[in-house]
């Protein structure tokens, strides 16, 4: 399953990163709209990203998402059309995604 | 989404009988010991494990600190048992291309650290910016 998401990175000014990561593979710790702030805690899944292109002047760009574990134990419904998430560097929050589609 | 707030204290990892060699490294996992420091003072450690690619595998030894890798993250993750730590070693590196570090940080710095009850559906794991890490008293061994 390939899932299309549009990835939004913080600025400094929103207590995101000093730049957008550079190259093209990121990883890192997700939490769902699904869950609470509890439940993320208990029970985190981390997400990988392929980044296409460049961030644009807002730092928005496109990538394609999955689950680090493997999809017969990750919750994939998580990643449905118009899910939010929001990626994590330990307490930090530095992206917000919202997924655009699923492909196969 | 929902707004993150406060976070858990890290809880202590019980101790398994150790059945094979991950284990017995395992076993170490979350245990408390006295660290020395020269003025006499005396702060207890917390050992963490974490799965390297050989290149870092012989670098933070070798330098005693950890730096920025491949993934542009500011930080590290790690686990809490070496056992944990092949399990995502698997996943990131693949299998036969990573090697297992146990890292003993100061309690203090251990406690500072990002700390989830189950990641990935692995285990306990914990998230430390640089700054956090590379603390006197780090130890790391293979």
């Amino acid at each position: 399953m390939s899932v299309l998401a549009k990835i939004r990175w913080l600025k400094p000014d929103e207590g995101g990163r000093v730049e957008p990561p550079g190259g093209q593979r990121y990883s890192t710790v997700a939490k769902f709209q699904s869950q609470t702030d509890e439940e993320w805690l208990k029970d985190a899944w981390s997400l990988v990203l392929n980044l296409e292109g460049t961030p644009d002047e807002n730092w928005t760009q496109t990538a394609l998402v999955r689950f680090l574990a493997d999809e017969a134990r990750a919750p994939v419904q998580w990643l449905q059309p118009h899910s939010r998430f929001a990626l994590f560097e330990g307490r930090k929050k530095v992206a917000e995604g919202t997924v655009l589609e699923i492909g196969d | 989404m929902t707004q993150m707030s406060g976070m858990t204290a890290p809880a202590q990892q019980p101790l398994v009988p150790p059945t094979n060699e991950a284990e017995q490294a395992g076993q170490y996992a979350g245990i408390v010991l006295p660290l020395f420091f020269p003025a006499g003072e005396v702060e207890e450690t917390v050992t963490l494990f974490r799965a390297v690619s050989r290149e870092e595998a012989a670098q933070v030894p070798a330098e005693g600190a950890f730096k920025a890798g491949e993934n542009p993250l500011g930080g590290k993750f790690f686990a809490e048992t070496a056992q944990d730590a092949a399990k995502w070693g698997d996943m990131l590196q693949g299998s036969g291309n990573y090697e297992v570090l146990r890292v003993d940080l100061p309690k203090s710095a251990a406690d500072s650290l990002m700390r989830w009850e189950r990641l990935d559906g692995i285990g306990a794991a914990r998230y430390g910016e640089l700054s956090q890490i590379n603390v006197p008293g780090l130890g790391v061994s293979k």
